[in-house]
């Protein structure tokens, strides 16, 4: 299918040297989706760890299950090495 | 007396902003505007509407051209963080996306996450430049881009400059890959 460009209101379609050069555009962004997507999974789990930081206190006392948890948090990128892994993750669920 | 069928009011628009051009997509790879960028106006306002992918999770971006379009790739130095909030509630956060900042290149600038593309999914928001004729100063400019995908919603905000005294005159909007399916974006200026 030829790629067309819309350039005030007017269709264009791509040249070849477009087409490849948008190709290559393409396979350039879907190369980079898994460190996309393991990006926005640290941000969101260092948060979740960062919400439990006074749990770890020196003058607090760590319960087991609080520990399990940001342990849990912390291997959770362990083996994300595909992008359907990493949009399948199953988070911890945090103590109450 | 005239009888109007709808109001139409946005809180972006009002007096002193002109409406200047509205492309319509229709399975386009990219829009583009190449004319009316002028020292005209000291602003500029473009508004996306309605923006659907004909592909799931694919990401609005934009670059500037300095020669009407011949080619686009200023450098620029760029920040992107999101809000989002899913339907059920998994997803509360907010980041700062290091993997599609700009620090000193030239590619596209992300403005939002990628939305779904069913048929109720969209995209809506608006890219602000300032005076992007001038040729004193580098084109600072923010961007403010909502989406719809996986039953949540995000909220992207891009910011920063294109690192040029050249003066900006045309500015290219795609997807990270595939068309875009339909949707509009208006050209605004700004007195």
């Amino acid at each position: 299918m030829p790629r067309y460009h819309n350039i005030n209101g007017v269709r264009v379609q791509f040249t070849a040297e477009e087409e490849a050069a948008r190709d290559a555009e393409e396979k350039a962004w879907q190369d980079g989706e898994l460190d996309r997507l393991l990006d926005s999974l640290r941000q969101k789990r260092n948060r979740l760890l960062a919400d439990t930081d006074y749990f770890a206190l020196s003058d607090v006392t760590l319960a087991d299950n609080m520990k399990t948890y940001r342990q849990q948090l912390r291997d959770l990128t362990s083996g994300l090495d595909t992008v359907d892994k990493v949009n399948n993750v199953t988070w911890p669920t945090k103590p109450s | 007396m005239a009888t109007y069928k709808s109001i139409r009011y946005s809180p972006l628009i009002g007096p002193g902003q002109v409406l200047l051009k509205t492309i319509t997509a229709s399975s386009s790879s990219n829009l583009q505007f190449t004319q009316g960028i002028t020292s005209e106006y000291k602003e500029y306002l473009f508004v996306a509407a309605g923006f659907h992918p004909e592909e799931s999770n694919k990401v609005p971006q934009f670059q500037v051209s300095t020669d009407g379009g011949s080619s686009y790739g200023v450098t620029a130095t760029t920040a992107f963080h999101v809000v989002e909030h899913a339907e059920d509630g998994s997803a509360d956060n907010v980041y700062y996306q290091a993997s599609q900042d700009i620090q000193n290149g030239t590619g596209f600038q992300s403005f939002a996450e990628g939305t779904g593309n069913e048929n109720d999914s969209c995209m809506d928001g608006y890219l602000h430049i300032y005076n992007p004729a001038g040729t004193t100063h580098v084109k600072l400019f923010h961007t403010s881009m909502m989406c719809q995908r996986n039953s949540a919603m995000a909220h992207g905000k891009a910011s920063g400059y294109f690192n040029t005294t050249n003066a900006i005159n045309a500015v290219k909007f795609q997807l990270s890959s595939g068309n875009i399916d339909a949707g509009t974006i208006s050209m605004y200026g700004l007195n």
